[in-house]
């Protein structure tokens, strides 16, 4: 009788754990793989394995240099993997890859505590670095036909708007971009996935994307191209919705989104660079306390006078 | 009640991702991820401005929660934790009014 356990209600948890969430992820993330795979050739595969080995090793190595518990298990360490891998161009040398990969992991993530402490996203943050670092062959678009190719938005900024691939394409991918952010259905699909386990809510993408179709509709920047090129749809559906760096509340989550448009849309259109989803999600990452501060839940009964 | 070994051995608490769970199933709308870190660093300003008093414990939360947090434990503790910081600041506010008067009726009486 002496090891009878008193503990308080609820003694029945429900059974969505980090790891579950973190594997819905990277399940989400399984379609716009096949299609990376299938679009740019078995080097996207190679790339996805080094950024993913890499990331759980950087991991691994540093909670235990540091004594800390090993949360390799919890695969977030994968997810933050393969979403920088599908930030890089297909042709990235495999050594930048791995250095974006410890970036990731190490500076971003893990020196702010580890899991859900980071304050900014850390494949986004990784991926920034490497562009600022690696600006040439982070810009390398290369074609399986290893042709290299202006990516759609860059045609945009350029002003040569006839040069732009048919619809089709940027719905199945076949243009020039990132190794995940081509093919919009495949995201799509992904992101309806997590929005139907209930991994994300609706808001942030809904909110991201309507912004940036709205305004770009407004300013006549080829509203239906701006949504299907660049990193928008993967950075809306898997990059704003991270838990630990985007709000709390659903309403954060709408100004949150709103506001990853907003920048989006600035740079994109009076920009240098031709992509700002990238720089968007970072900012609003930085916002995210603030945004937290002021939608804070009034409780029921809660009001004074 | 009694559980399996497997049901009964509260499950391992991992940290928190910030998914918000907590606060979108809390009936009275509580946050207790805030509540959580306002317990944990003793900012008892945080703790009522949150409001953790109104909680009824009905533990929705903790059975959410993915990182298996024990929310509705703290929220208890933190209530508890409330009531004595403010039963002190009370008691703390009436020696001083005390005093005040004191020294008025002291200053009259010269």
């Amino acid at each position: 009788m002496s090891n009878l356990l008193v503990s308080v209600s609820p003694h029945i948890r429900d059974g969505a754990t980090t790891t579950t969430i973190m594997r819905d992820v990277l399940i989400a993330l399984i379609p716009p793989f096949i299609a990376s795979v299938v679009i740019f050739g078995v080097r996207a595969l190679l790339v996805v394995l080094v950024c993913v080995a890499v990331a759980v090793l950087a991991e691994f190595v540093f909670e235990k240099a540091c004594k800390k518990p090993i949360t390799v298990g919890d695969l977030s360490a994968a997810v933050t993997g393969v979403l920088l891998a599908f930030n890089l161009p297909v042709g990235i040398p495999l050594w930048q890859a791995a250095f974006g990969s410890i970036v990731a992991i190490i500076v971003v993530k893990q020196l702010f505590g580890g899991i859900g402490q980071n304050f900014a996203n850390p494949a986004i943050t990784a991926r920034i670095i490497m562009l600022l670092a690696f600006s040439g062959t982070m810009t390398t678009w290369v074609f399986p036909d290893a042709v290299s190719t202006a990516t759609p938005l860059a045609l945009i900024s350029g002003g040569l708007t006839e040069n732009l691939p048919p619809i089709k394409d940027m719905i199945l991918g076949l243009t020039g971009g990132c190794l995940g952010e081509t093919c919009s259905i495949a995201i799509l699909i992904g992101g309806l996935y997590l929005i139907a386990r209930r991994v994300i809510t609706w808001h942030t993408p809904v909110a991201f994307l309507a912004t940036v179709v709205i305004l770009t509709a407004i300013l006549g920047k080829q509203p239906v191209y701006q949504l299907l090129s660049g990193g928008l749809m993967l950075g809306a559906f898997f990059m704003a919705t991270d838990y630990a760096t985007t709000p709390i509340t659903n309403s954060g989550r709408l100004i949150f989104g709103i506001g990853c448009g907003l920048i989006t849309v600035l740079i994109r259109v009076w920009g240098n660079y031709p992509e700002g989803v990238s720089f968007s999600i970072l900012l609003m990452n930085i916002l995210t306390p603030y945004i937290d501060r002021w939608t804070r839940h009034k409780p029921f009964g809660g009001v004074q006078a | 009640l009694a559980f399996s070994e497997k049901d009964a051995l509260p499950p391992k608490e991992t940290a928190c991702i910030g998914c918000g769970r907590c606060a979108a199933h809390c009936p009275l709308r509580l946050m207790p991820c805030e509540i959580f870190n306002g317990f944990k660093h003793k900012d008892y300003e945080l703790l009522e401005k949150s409001k953790v008093n109104l909680c009824m414990e009905c533990g929705c939360c903790t059975y959410v929660c993915p990182a298996k947090r024990p929310l509705v434990q703290v929220n208890k503790l933190a209530k508890a934790a409330l009531r004595q910081y403010q039963s002190e600041k009370k008691a703390q506010l009436e020696k001083r009014k005390a005093r005040e008067e004191l020294n008025k009726e002291e200053a009259t009486e010269k």
